[in-house]
């Protein structure tokens, strides 16, 4: 699979279950920051960031994450601005004329920014682990089975999602490149084909699991380990631990 | 287990796709233990959709029975659709892993699997970063690996170089299991089958020896092939 990023690198010494602890942890901590706490926000949002760019990848790449992810967040907040609003609620000036409700703004507020952190953080764990390091941490955690088969088959297909937009997207290339609205507008319509494709190939991925022995597990031929020994549970705890912590500041 | 029903019989198999395409017709065929079919017809007659109902993946109107104790394996016309595990290795002992074979014993079985189909070397690889070919063995590897009494195989040569197509039909050819073959290629299936079931708009328009239906060339071409 993909080499691994040097974030990846770096935690390499932790089995994987030790690492999808952590990861689980980091995942909890980019949901607990909120615009009414600063402090937790700036550092949880620094971290991720720091994250991202350990993440790998071109400068470029690195950049175009990150556009991906302010865009968003941008977005979700000016889309309270063309929500009606409450007559007599009070109104918040936004960038480019607009206004929001100022007990709605920070509602959506809290939300965008949780969503872009745990986008963030997604994009960096994703690179911390190749597939098969993903299904031993799930197999080597425990948490229940049919939980652990969706984490499993969700990942699974948002890999295949990810490797068709290229495929389509090379394929658009191969017609002849298209610029400005048009770009728009193939770019809309492969969204749809891959929507299609997506549902599809769930289907066919269901006929598989049922034709191939399917019992509600994804066994590995590498021993999974019953338990964490206990030196790689304390890192694993402290290593993601400290970011909750810190997300709790004010 | 072969018995005068035979390993599976499909009795008035009808299916229509959610959008109302009918791809099975009044579809009845017949398997005995170690016999060999081919199914033949044009793009679109519904090979395919027979071999996933064969397999009792499909919810058709009418019947499939199975001899007890009948394995049936399917390799799709797609491989990517078949292939879930994380390396090339995990997925030849994902299904004696999940019968409850130890792992030293599923290890044994599947490099073995591997090493017959040509894919020794290869067990660390992730699925995704094989070839098409190799991706079709590595379903063949699948299937076998769950040792099967009836391998129903949908365009297994489609995507093999020369010598993989002619390896795997040597294989093929000294196989003891029952296999149904869907493919184009009408000479392999000549010399791999001794019989055929042409398919044309979901029905069974002929059913006959495969070296007849390949003598007869205009009535082929009037099927679409
Ligand atoms: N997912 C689907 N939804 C609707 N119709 C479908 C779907 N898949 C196949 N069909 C239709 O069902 C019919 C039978 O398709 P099938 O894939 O079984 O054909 P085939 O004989 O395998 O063809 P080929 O030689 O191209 O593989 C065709 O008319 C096809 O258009
Ligand atoms: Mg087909």
């Amino acid at each position: 699979m993909a080499p691994l990023s040097p974030l990846g690198r770096a935690l390499g010494w932790l089995s994987p279950p030790a690492r999808g602890a952590m990861g689980l942890l980091w995942i909890i901590a980019a949901c607990v920051p909120s615009v009414t706490r600063p402090l937790g926000l700036s550092i949880t949002a620094t971290l991720a960031l720091i994250g991202l760019l350990l993440a790998g990848g071109s400068l470029k790449a690195v950049g175009l994450r990150l556009v991906g992810v302010l865009s968003f967040t941008v977005l979700t907040v000016l889309g309270l601005a063309v929500l009606p609003s409450q007559p007599g609620a009070t109104l918040v000036a936004l960038p480019l004329g607009l206004a929001a409700p100022a007990e709605g703004l920070f509602f959506v507020l809290d939300i965008a920014v949780r969503a872009a952190l745990l986008i963030t953080v997604a994009l960096a764990l994703g690179r911390v682990f190749t597939a098969r390091e993903f299904l031993l941490a799930l197999n080597g955690l425990p948490i229940p089975t049919t939980p652990r088969c969706l984490l499993y088959l969700s990942g699974l297909s948002l890999s295949r999602v990810k490797a068709d937009l290229f495929r389509l997207f090379r394929a658009r290339r191969a017609r002849g490149g298209v610029r400005g609205w048009s770009a728009v507008r193939s770019s809309m319509s492969i969204l749809g084909v891959l929507i299609v494709r997506a549902g599809r190939s769930a289907e066919r991925q269901a006929f598989a699991l049922q034709a191939r022995g399917f019992a509600d597990r994804f066994p590995t031929l590498d021993d999974e380990s019953p338990s964490l020994p206990l030196p790689e549970l304390v890192v694993a705890a402290v290593l993601g631990g400290v970011p909750v912590w810190l997300a709790t500041l004010a | 287990m072969a018995g005068n029903a035979g390993l599976i019989a499909a009795e008035g198999l009808c299916y229509a796709f959610p959008n109302g395409v009918s791809a099975l017709d009044q579809v009845q065929l017949r398997v005995h233990a170690g016999e060999r079919v081919a199914l033949i017809g044009a793009n679109g007659a519904g090979k395919s959709t027979l071999l996933l109902a064969l397999a009792e993946l499909l919810p058709c109107r009418g019947k499939v029975r199975r001899a007890p104790g009948c394995r049936v394996s399917i390799v799709f016309q797609d491989p990517d659709d078949q292939l879930f595990m994380p390396s090339v290795l995990d997925e030849v002992a994902f299904a004696p892993l999940n019968a409850g074979l130890a792992r030293p014993e599923a290890r044994k079985q599947a490099m073995a699997a591997l090493e017959r189909f040509g894919l020794a070397g290869l067990e660390e690889r992730h699925p995704s970063a094989l070839s098409i070919g190799q991706r079709k063995r590595l379903c063949l590897a699948i299937a076998m690996a769950m040792t099967p009494d009836l391998l129903l195989l949908d365009e297994p040569f489609a995507g093999l170089d020369p010598a993989g197509s002619r390896e795997l039909a040597r294989w093929l050819g000294g196989l003891e299991v029952a296999f149904v073959l869907a493919t184009h290629n009408l000479e392999l299936a000549g010399s791999l089958t001794e019989r055929c079931v042409v398919l044309q708009g979901g029905r069974v328009v002929l059913e006959c020896p495969t070296a007849e239906a390949i003598a007869d060339a205009d009535r082929l071409r009037d099927m679409g092939l």
